[in-house]
């Protein structure tokens, strides 16, 4: 076993206590190995601070597209309003009516259920077999580094578009914060294929992008009434927090 | 909608780096941490990198329980000490220097020993980050798919499609790579 090997055993915590024990005493003996170790704690410390960095600045950004769009969202509502209002006094027996269709309490919350629940799909393994599987690999490879725009590029190439071409073109163009593309793409699948339960639950986090809670139950109903599907569980806790 | 979370759970959550914790913090503090770069001679993106790094030098501190909660000092109050004394610590190195005789004159942690001992950390951290960042992309991958999402050799292996003994050879090329990247400037 290399030194490194040992230290990561060190590390992980796969060492029972004596071999710690022996571990700990070597260390303060061995200089050398002392150096390795204290390299080693700052390397680990380090990739695990810049994988929270980079989870953090994902998150921060999206909550601020998001606010933006809400805060957007809000001062259209604002204006709608004025009109309506307008129209209502000219029109009594209408204003009722408009009233009744105005925006609905839930409005803002909907947006931070998208966040709540919202995470790019983890990708499917790659195997870099025949030619087709091979440009969709390398796509997926893109995919799963974050590179949404290169991983799209490489799938649009391909030659035959199936469900799970279109499938994941919806989740790159999603994961990439690009909703109008994505949405085809989800909604390009039937009943019968494979993703079909992903791209309902997709579609239905959109909707709640969009503040549409009408158009999210739906698609969140299409997952329920499937036969099984993995995705019915948290289909089913979103719609019932949607219900409060 | 948002549900309050307690110093003890928010604790926990951001040891597990988990996203319902990091967005609290950043829902609950970042608008005061960006008034306050704002009002000091900053921008609102200095203020992001501020409250990044803020949230990082917690973690770390949290992690070698170089703090701990007590019933005095609440962690939202801490990680803003923390922001605070890094926007100083940057307008004393930068170009601002000239600025800090007209900033808020609480400033934080200048006679504390201990907060400046917890920044020194965070800065030999943040050195290993960026020496990270100068890694290619799949090196980054690899490294972080095992320290940071604790995947064994064997999945990483599935998920890229190949043999487990190419991606460990490609595991030590990586670190180092990044262990010459760090030498420049040793601990």
């Amino acid at each position: 076993m290399t030194q490194e090997e040992r230290i990561e055993r060190y590390f992980s915590g796969e060492m029972d206590d004596l071999e710690r024990l022996a571990f700990d005493k070597e260390v303060m003996s061995d200089e050398k190995l002392a150096i390795a170790v204290k390299e080693y704690r700052r390397i680990l410390q380090g990739v695990k601070t810049y994988g929270l960095q980079q989870k953090l600045g994902r998150l921060m950004e999206e909550t601020s597209l998001l606010q933006n769009e809400s805060n957007v969202t809000s001062s259209r509502r604002k204006s709608l309003w004025i009109y309506v209002a307008f129209a209502a006094i000219l029109a009594g027996a209408i204003y009722f009516l408009i009233l009744a269709k105005s925006p609905n309490t839930e409005a803002e919350t909907a947006p931070q259920l998208y966040m709540a629940y919202y995470y790019p799909d983890p990708g499917l393994p790659t195997r870099m077999g025949n030619n087709d599987d091979f440009d969709f690999d390398r796509g997926m490879v893109d995919y799963k580094l974050g590179a949404y725009k290169k991983a799209i590029e490489q799938w649009e190439d391909l030659s035959a578009i199936d469900a799970r071409v279109k499938y994941y073109l919806g989740a790159a163009y999603l994961a990439d914060n690009n909703v109008e593309r994505a949405t085809p793409f989800f909604e390009g699948l039937t009943k019968e294929d494979e993703f079909y339960d992903r791209s309902q639950w997709y579609l239905s986090l959109i909707a709640l992008k969009k503040d549409d809670i009408d158009s999210s139950i739906e698609h969140l109903n299409s997952i329920l009434q499937l036969k099984q599907s993995p995705y019915q569980e948290r289909a089913q806790k979103l719609l019932n927090e949607l219900s409060n | 909608m948002r549900e309050a979370l307690t110093d003890e759970e928010l604790v926990q959550g951001i040891l597990a780096h988990d996203d319902k914790s990091l967005l609290y913090l950043y829902n609950s503090l970042y608008g005061k941490v960006e008034a306050f770069v704002l009002k000091n001679n900053g921008s609102s993106h200095e203020a992001k990198d501020v409250f990044q790094e803020g949230v990082i030098a917690l973690y770390q501190n949290l992690e070698s329980r170089r703090y701990q909660l007590t019933s005095t000092t609440k962690l939202s109050s801490y990680l803003f000490q923390i922001c605070k004394f890094q926007w100083y610590t940057i307008l004393r190195s930068s170009h601002k220097k000239a600025m800090i005789g007209s900033v808020d004159n609480q400033e934080p942690g200048a006679h504390d020993r201990g907060f400046e001992m917890d920044i020194k950390v965070w800065d030999e951290n943040k050195f290993v980050r960026e020496a990270i960042d100068k890694l290619g992309d799949s090196c980054k991958h690899l490294l972080l798919s095992f320290y940071y999402d604790e995947k064994t050799m064997k999945e990483i292996a599935n998920d890229l499609g190949h043999r487990t003994n190419s991606v460990k050879n490609a595991k030590y090329r990586c670190m180092q790579k990044l262990k010459e990247f760090i030498k420049s400037r040793p601990a």
